[in-house]
């Protein structure tokens, strides 16, 4: 099977499960919440202070998302980028709840110990989170979208309110900025 | 670094950023369940089959100026009322009459209408033995008589063929020949008080007009008679016809 095709029919079952989801398929729905799951924990992860905080925060963001699906119907934006625009916001809240306890969760997240996967985590993606961690956050936000949750460049102005031409700016412009950082650490 | 790719950098930056596998849990999933069958709950509820639908039912609740709404509303529906009272009790305006008999509501016809309220003019000046407005109301009875079609005709041929000739104006030929009174299938005894003596009682006379010739003359087309106090009939019309409006 060439590219092409591949991409077809890979087009094709995007656009099946949407069609399911936007009918409100629950079972389409709970794959959804699965297949996505890690991603958004992940997205939250990198801006709450701990894992149970991303898994909380992803969870009330997924049950405001099928509360609100009427919005999203009328907002034409895909199941992905609203689920994201959702958790964005949840996020956004968290942190403001937070806002008081972060010194004491800064330093607990320091003190506790490393997940096993990082530790043995290689140096390059060691050198790469590094300078990613370095990026500000909107060009850490953009490429997030794009290269963790798999977003196309419209679906992430859905989600940041930007046009889709400032989103491929700013992605181009985080990742020369990216490879400016990897140099000057002086990673191959 | 600087030679590699745009897409060799994202490849990189993919494989370092790669979350964790991870499932939600079990309470997390259960909550995500509820919220499922909650939201197919509110479906049922707001949605009836098509989304322009649900887009309706949402969008009222966003009203920007709810009160600017419900004012419009009530000026909308007071006014509905007013219309449809004044249909209901034919007191419409000349412009809206025609309109609303045009389009079919049940209106008396703006000719009917008309003529009507010249009857009644012609009425008063009668009783007020007023002779130059009598006349100037009949003749313009008369004008409005030919006007009318048989059916509004039926409504006003009496007391026109009444009163026209106490006004001295003649009455027009279409209503001079009086309807032809069906014959009754069932002969109809009248109260034996009123059957006068030596005719027959099995049938009722033909219903004559209200006459205001005297007995044994003929009628004159074109003849003016004087108007007279003592020539008032007792069927002249003192009050306005069904059709016409109430409390006139």
């Amino acid at each position: 099977m060439s590219d092409e095709q591949e991409n077809e029919g890979t087009s094709r079952a995007v656009d099946l499960e949407h069609e399911r989801l936007i009918a409100r398929d629950p079972h389409a729905w709970e794959a959804f919440y699965e297949r996505n799951y890690s991603a958004m924990v992940a997205y939250a992860q990198r801006r709450l202070p701990s894992i149970d905080d991303a898994r909380d925060a992803v969870g009330d963001a997924m049950t405001r998302v099928v509360d609100g699906l009427q919005r999203m119907d009328e907002s034409g934006a895909s199941p992905e980028a609203w689920s994201y625009g959702v958790l964005r916001h949840v996020v956004l809240d968290y942190q403001r709840k937070m806002y008081r306890k972060r010194q004491v969760k800064t330093q607990r997240e320091i003190s506790s110990p490393e997940p096993f996967e990082r530790l043995i985590a290689s140096e390059e993606h060691d050198a790469v989170r590094a300078a990613f961690e370095l990026l500000p956050e909107r060009d850490r936000e953009v490429l997030e979208l794009r290269v963790v949750a798999g977003l196309s460049a419209d679906e992430v102005a859905n989600v940041l309110k930007m046009k889709p031409g400032a989103v491929r700016m700013a992605q181009a412009r985080a990742l020369e900025r990216l490879r400016g950082l990897l140099e000057s650490e002086g990673t191959p | 670094m600087s030679s590699i790719s745009d897409d060799e950098l994202l490849g990189r930056l993919t494989s370092a950023l790669a979350p964790e596998s991870i499932t939600p849990d079990a309470r997390s999933l259960e909550q995500f369940r509820d919220a499922l069958q909650r939201s197919a709950k509110n479906d049922d509820v707001i949605v009836s089959i098509s989304s322009p639908t649900k887009r309706r039912a949402s969008r009222l609740h966003r009203l920007r100026h709810p009160v600017g709404a419900a004012i419009g509303v009530i000026f909308l529906a007071s006014t509905s009322v007013a219309a449809a009272a004044a249909v209901g009790t034919d007191t419409l305006p000349g412009p809206t009459r025609t309109v609303a008999y045009e389009i079919g509501l049940p209106v008396t016809s703006p000719a009917l209408y008309q003529t009507q309220e010249t009857l009644h003019q012609l009425n008063v000046a009668v009783d007020h033995h007023d002779p130059v407005a009598a006349r100037e109301a009949g003749n313009q009875l008369r004008q409005n008589l030919q006007q009318l079609n048989p059916r509004d005709l039926t409504h006003v041929q009496g007391p026109a063929r009444a009163l026209l000739p106490r006004a001295g104006v003649p009455v027009p030929p279409s209503i001079t020949i009086p309807p032809r009174p069906t014959p009754p299938t069932t002969p109809q005894r009248l109260p034996e008080q009123q059957v006068p003596a030596g005719t027959s009682p099995v049938t009722s006379p033909t219903p004559s007009p209200p006459n205001t010739q005297p007995s044994g003359s003929s009628p004159q087309r074109g003849s003016t008679p004087a108007l007279h106090p003592s020539s008032t009939p007792s069927t002249a019309p003192t009050s306005r016809p069904a059709s016409g409006r109430p409390g006139a």
